[in-house]
């Protein structure tokens, strides 16, 4: 301790020099990353996401979303899976560029698709259909994401599961990403619930999106629509992720009581738009993806 | 000389502000009603200028109490909850937080279902549109009101001074926080207008012209969305959510009109610029159905005796 002191004491001056210059190549670097644009081939959006997951072709729900819902309008993209180091100017990583404009997140993505593609996949159900789609997609992506959320990043590590392992990242990037899911979601209020609410709470929104689905093929009947993107990818996460996650445990009990429609969702939604979802995945780390 | 009278003054000052707080901070450790057994009480913020509530939350909770007929008292207080919210309640002594678990905790206790008439998917549609709006619609109209422009909402809360300024500093820096955390609070203010128009569409649509969300009877998503739109109808006087919805969607301020008169035909005296307001903090909702419920466990308990 006191030789620490000391050396600190002694070399003050190029202690601070080399911080200042370490800081600013570090600064420089990164911003020259977005000064050297890549070439992109015109008129093909390219979806910005980090890289395939284990089992599913992303563990972020919004890229699986984003890339499931340019499958289903047939818009020509193609991946680059930079965005852990190259995120949005929202400070997230599923973004989009195409002909040089940049759109971050995943709704505004699809609605900036749809206006440069003349796309709308909802426009043959009725108004109150949407409407009712549109309600699901937020119960999704604005409450159920949080549950999840908090499971993999913070309940899962209580019950000694190795997410760092599950993952794939560092176990420092697993606690650093718990500690932002925790003060992230106690913002957004779903942070606040002990446990065992938001275990309630999560049930209760898999049970309503049972319920809406029933016996229909997708969402809104034999046809996709735009929500049923935002559903699959949300669903996806538990129902491919490790048996080992809490919420995959309480997913899979939802099932097998009288849920299970969901689980057939999600295999037919996986057959229609993932027919090279072995390509897009690495088995458990076990391979590359080849897609 | 000098010195010693500014520090005399500092320390009368700090002494002050501390006892200032110390007995803030008392009152609120404090119970203050005392009410028979299964009598809700419902802790909230207090009355609004022009609606029953300045927060969408409260408005929720009483409507769901007046809706079922639960026994109630109101306290006004402003006692915050074991989670940092509001509103929150208290049963028989147990402390409930999150307007949504009152109204869970309530079901189970009185055995009541508000949904029963409603078919699953129906059931499911009723809980998508509740988290639309408290989970998506709620941060839109929070960041319009505590934007760049806070005309609106300084005519809105209840306070004056010194006391308006720091709730409006104060709730500035809360909600953009929650707002970053949440995400939505990472987008442009027409990126968020956007996601406002969708959403009050979306809910406009599914009214459509029936009388109440799910059809021609209140179900308990009309709790939730009563309270959001009240905020918007009532709350939020020439902002863009008001204009929207006056102007595109008058299904919902018919639908507000219906719900205020059905569940609030004693609104006014619980507008604080209404001239027949009335402070109703301690007094007892559904008095009758409390003693109606003593009753039947006395009428019960007789039944056993063996005369």
């Amino acid at each position: 301790m006191d030789s620490i002191r000391d050396f600190v004491k002694t070399y003050s001056r190029e202690i601070c020099i080399s911080a200042a210059v370490g800081v600013a190549l570090v600064t420089i670097i990164k911003r020259r990353k977005k000064w050297i644009k890549k070439v992109y081939p015109a008129n093909t959006v390219v979806h910005h996401q980090i890289g395939r997951g284990p089992h599913t072709p992303s563990i972020t729900p919004f890229a699986l979303k984003l890339e499931t819902y340019l499958r289903m309008a047939k818009i020509p993209y193609m991946n680059e899976h930079d965005s852990i180091t190259n995120k949005s100017s929202k400070g997230k990583m599923t973004w989009i560029e195409y002909n040089g404009e940049e759109v971050a997140d995943s709704e505004f993505c699809i609605q900036y698709v749809n206006r440069k593609f003349n796309v709308d996949l909802d426009k043959d159900f009725s108004e109150e259909d949407q409407a009712a789609a549109r309600a699901i997609q937020r119960m999704v992506d604005e409450h159920l994401y949080w549950t999840i959320g908090l499971y993999w990043f913070v309940y899962d590590l209580q019950h000694g599961v190795d997410i760092a392992t599950l993952l794939n990242v560092p176990w420092l990037v697993v606690r650093l990403a718990g500690n932002m899911i925790k003060k992230q979601s106690y913002n957004q209020g779903v942070g606040r619930h002990s446990e065992a609410e938001v275990q309630h709470v999560m049930e209760e929104d898999l049970q309503a999106l049972s319920k809406f689905l029933g016996k229909k093929k997708f969402l809104l009947g034999e046809r996709t629509c735009s929500a049923d993107c935002a559903v699959f990818g949300m669903l996806a996460q538990i129902h491919w992720h490790s048996p080992d996650s809490e919420s995959v445990k309480i997913y899979k009990s939802l099932l097998v009581v009288e849920y299970s429609n969901l689980g057939d969702y999600c295999e037919r939604m996986k057959e229609e738009f993932w027919p090279d979802w072995d390509d897009c995945i690495t088995h458990g780390w076990t391979r590359k993806a080849t897609k | 000389m000098l010195l010693q009278v500014l520090v005399a003054g500092f320390v009368i000052l700090v002494t002050g502000i501390l006892c200032k707080i110390g007995h803030f901070l008392y009152k609120r450790s404090v119970r203050r009603h005392d009410v028979p057994p299964e009598v809700v009480i419902l802790y909230q913020i207090g009355r609004g200028h022009h609606a029953p509530s300045v927060s969408p939350f409260p408005l929720k909770l009483e409507t769901f109490l007046r809706m079922t007929k639960t026994p109630y008292v109101n306290d006004h207080s402003g006692k915050f909850s074991s989670k940092r919210k509001t509103p929150w309640m208290e049963y028989d002594g147990k402390s409930i937080a999150d307007s949504q678990f009152c109204v869970d905790f309530i079901k189970k206790k009185r055995n009541i279902d508000l949904n029963d008439h409603l078919p699953p998917s129906q059931k499911a549609v009723g809980r998508a549109f509740q988290k639309l709006t408290e989970e998506n619609l709620y941060w839109t109209m929070c960041l319009e009101m505590f934007g760049d422009d806070l005309t609106t909402v300084r005519k809105v809360i209840p306070y004056t001074g010194l006391k308006l300024w720091l709730t409006i500093w104060l709730l500035r820096r809360v909600i953009r926080q929650e707002t970053w955390g949440h995400g939505i609070g990472r987008h442009t203010p027409d990126e968020v207008w956007s996601i406002a128009t969708a959403d009050l569409t979306a809910i406009s649509d599914f009214l459509g012209d029936k009388d109440f969300f799910m059809g021609s009877e209140p179900s308990e998503v009309d709790c939730a969305l009563f309270g959001m739109l009240v905020m918007i109808v009532f709350n939020m006087p020439s902002s863009r959510h008001e204009k929207y919805v006056k102007e595109n969607l008058p299904n919902l301020v018919g639908y507000c009109e219906r719900m205020k008169n059905r569940f609030w035909p004693d609104w006014d005296e619980h507008v604080l610029s209404s001239p027949t307001y009335q402070n109703d903090d301690g007094k007892v909702y559904f008095q009758e159905n409390c003693e109606a419920d003593v009753k039947k466990s006395t009428d019960h308990k007789d039944s056993n005796h063996v005369y």
